[in-house]
């Protein structure tokens, strides 16, 4: 790939190939691993979103035909008319439990036109509440995306409102970014020779600022390659249906349900029956259902149960075990028939393959991780996300190198790269620490709450760039986040004062982690002023009070 | 790569421009090519077999993305894609298109 196009080697031409597949998607790829990596939060950060349910007794209650009793009760108080239902139990990190459901379609109004808004609404909705699992009372919750289900959404189809128009063209573009890491990665691997030796080689008071930006991205990098190259590409496979659907197509034509279905271990994709109210069973048909699958499972966890009607028309109770229970995603299902109380079906898989996925798409999601291995997962983010931001960084810092032993200004082209790495790498905490500030600050009756919550997110992170834009520096900021997740540290903290006679361990978690995030930022704030201060020093210049800089230490006002 | 001292000319441009689209546009027909084939001829059940080929399929597409690069110029990374992404596709088209045919 050189210009004058002499012959190089493999190396030559994968680092070519590294240093602009990187930048041309780094930005995009620093958001997903970093929203990413707070997504092994996602019930926690729901919880922050949504404070009502912070005092819940966060120790499940044992799952009792009398507690499915109420559940069910309550449910065909809230709609009679439901065609099939499901109660998430809660679990460690969920307190309470999710009753859904779907209504039926009304019945279309012959007073006014087939508007497409009503032709939309005329489809059966899914409808869910929040229930105290102890009494089966709805919980008056706010409305909320959730920041930890935002964080997840965005990370995969950079979701950017509730019902948004652009999820299928965020998923192939997410998509498009995870091929390019795995080249990246692939391509990185071919060109650092000394792989082995790259890990134990750290400069941070090398002369040349390009010199420890390169270490720095090197020791991220290799320290967890095999996580980054496992999250990848099970990032991949987890929308292979999207993104590659060639094959599916070649054997199934267009039936792609039957493949997910056999892939699930069942032998077809089994038709649903016609949609009715579904009876009541009662405490004693639970207590007989409750019965027969601990004779089927036994030990089992039962995470959710549902009830629906299977392709004969009778009722059908579907229980699906807990997912902290194993790697593989996709806990496995049994059906029985909720009138005799007579095993349907086991659904699982024992084909490899479909296993080889299955652990891989169970590895992406973590949901098995307890907590020590949950915040190593979120430590190896992390330093994906830092793999990220030090190779972009290392882009510039190293034209700028080459600029400035030239004499020259630094091009257009070299600029917008500059503000494009502050407004996303210092940009995104302040971001989302915004949307954290949202779930909090916005009125409770506000109408499309939850739209506004992720609009707040968007407007801060657009800020950031204006301000990247106008020229306001790495300090600038890293500061502003550090202040933001400062705050949030003290709202948490007097919450957690004010609620010690019953302290959960969510709630008692947010201050001392916002606390943190927020003097680490401090600290890069702090890194970024003094080495300013220095370079500007060794310049002979006075230390500029409002010069833009970067976290290398150079000026980058200099030379122009 | 060094940018050298000389601006890039258009051919280098067009070049560059020519391999992004052969990584891009050829290497997901090769990787389609490729999952599809897995899945019809694999001697497996058919999810196992499709399900192995789109693993087999999105490894093959970040290779071929590095080997576009790789290669000592455009029109030798199209033929190195395109090659394979034939035969694979025709492998599995032609029985089908043979199906329709009269006498079939």
């Amino acid at each position: 790939m050189r210009v004058d196009a002499a012959p190089e080697g493999l190396r030559q031409s994968m680092a070519w190939l590294h240093t602009w597949a990187g930048l041309l998607l780094g930005w995009l790829l620093f958001a997903i691993f970093l929203s990413g990596s707070l997504a092994f939060f996602k019930q926690e950060l729901n919880l922050w979103s949504r404070p009502e349910l912070l005092r819940l007794d966060p120790a499940p209650p044992p799952m009792t035909p009398a507690a499915l009793a109420r559940a069910e009760a309550r449910l065909h108080a809230l709609a009679p008319a439901a065609q099939s239902w499901r109660l998430s139990w809660p679990d460690e990190r969920r307190p309470a439990a999710l009753l859904s459901w779907r209504e039926p379609a009304p019945a279309p109004s012959a007073a006014s036109g087939p508007a497409p808004a009503e032709a939309k609404a005329a489809r059966p909705r899914l409808e869910q509440r929040w229930l105290d699992p102890a009494t089966a009372e709805p919980l008056a919750v706010r409305a909320s995306f959730g920041a930890g289900e935002f964080f997840y959404r965005f990370h995969f189809e950079l979701r950017s409102a509730v019902q948004s128009r652009w999820i299928l063209e965020g998923r192939w573009l997410v998509g498009l970014a995870s091929l390019v890491m795995l080249v990246a990665l692939l391509s990185g691997i071919v060109t650092h020779r000394r792989i082995f030796k790259d890990f134990f080689l750290f400069r941070p008071r090398a002369k040349a600022a390009q010199r420890a930006w390169l270490d720095a991205h090197n020791l991220c990098g290799v320290l967890v390659l095999p996580f980054l190259l496992t999250i990848t590409f099970s990032g991949l496979m987890t929308l292979h249906s999207l993104y590659l659907p060639a094959g599916i197509a070649a054997a199934y034509g267009k039936d792609s349900a039957a493949y997910f279905a056999e892939l699930g271990g069942e032998s077809a994709a089994e038709r649903r029956g016609r949609p009715a109210p579904l009876p009541l069973l009662g405490e004693a048909g639970w207590t007989r259902l409750l019965a027969q699958a601990q004779r089927e499972w036994p030990g089992a966890r039962i995470d959710s149960l549902a009830l629906q009607r299977g392709a004969d028309g009778r009722p059908q109770l579907e229980l699906s075990r807990h997912e902290g229970e194993r790697l593989q995603y996709r806990a496995p299902l049994l059906r029985f028939d909720a009138l005799s109380g007579q095993r349907l079906q086991l659904l699982d898989t024992a084909a490899p393959a479909a296993r080889v996925y299955g652990v891989l798409y169970g590895l992406h999601m973590a949901r098995f991780a307890d907590w020590p291995l949950r915040w190593t997962l979120f430590g190896f983010g992390l330093l994906g996300s830092a793999l990220m931001a030090t190779g972009l960084l290392l882009w510039s810092v190293k034209r700028r190198g080459e600029v400035q032993r030239r004499g020259l200004a630094p091009g257009r082209g070299h600029r917008l790269v500059e503000r494009l790495n502050l407004a996303t790498v210092a940009g995104l905490p302040l971001a989302m620490a915004g949307l954290l500030w949202a779930s909090r600050l916005l009125p409770l009756e506000l109408a499309a709450r939850p739209d506004a919550e992720l609009r707040s997110f968007y407007a801060v992170w657009g800020l950031s760039l204006l301000a990247a834009a106008l020229g306001c520096g790495w300090r600038g900021l890293w500061s502003a986040g550090a202040l933001a997740f400062c705050g949030l540290g003290l709202v948490a903290g007097f919450e957690a004062f004010s609620a010690r006679a019953q302290l959960t361990l969510p709630q008692a978690g947010f201050a001392p982690v916002f606390m943190l995030t927020g003097l680490l930022l401090a600290g890069l704030a702090w890194h970024c002023h003094r080495s300013a201060t220095s370079a500007a020093l060794a310049a002979g210049a006075p230390a500029p009070a409002r010069a833009s800089v970067r976290p290398d230490g150079a000026l980058l006002r200099a030379g122009r | 790569m060094k940018p050298g001292p000389s601006i890039p000319g258009w051919r280098y441009r067009a070049g560059v421009g020519s391999r992004v689209l052969a990584a891009l546009l050829g290497g997901y027909l090769l990787a389609s090519a490729v999952a599809a084939a897995c899945a019809v001829y694999l001697p497996l059940a058919r999810a196992e077999a499709t399900v192995s080929g789109a693993m087999l399929g999105l490894l093959v597409y970040a290779l071929a993305f590095m080997t576009v690069f790789a290669c000592r110029s455009a029109a030798r990374a199209w033929a190195w894609l395109l090659g394979p992404a034939c035969l694979l596709g025709a492998a599995v088209l032609l029985p089908r298109a043979a199906a329709f045919l009269p006498g079939a």
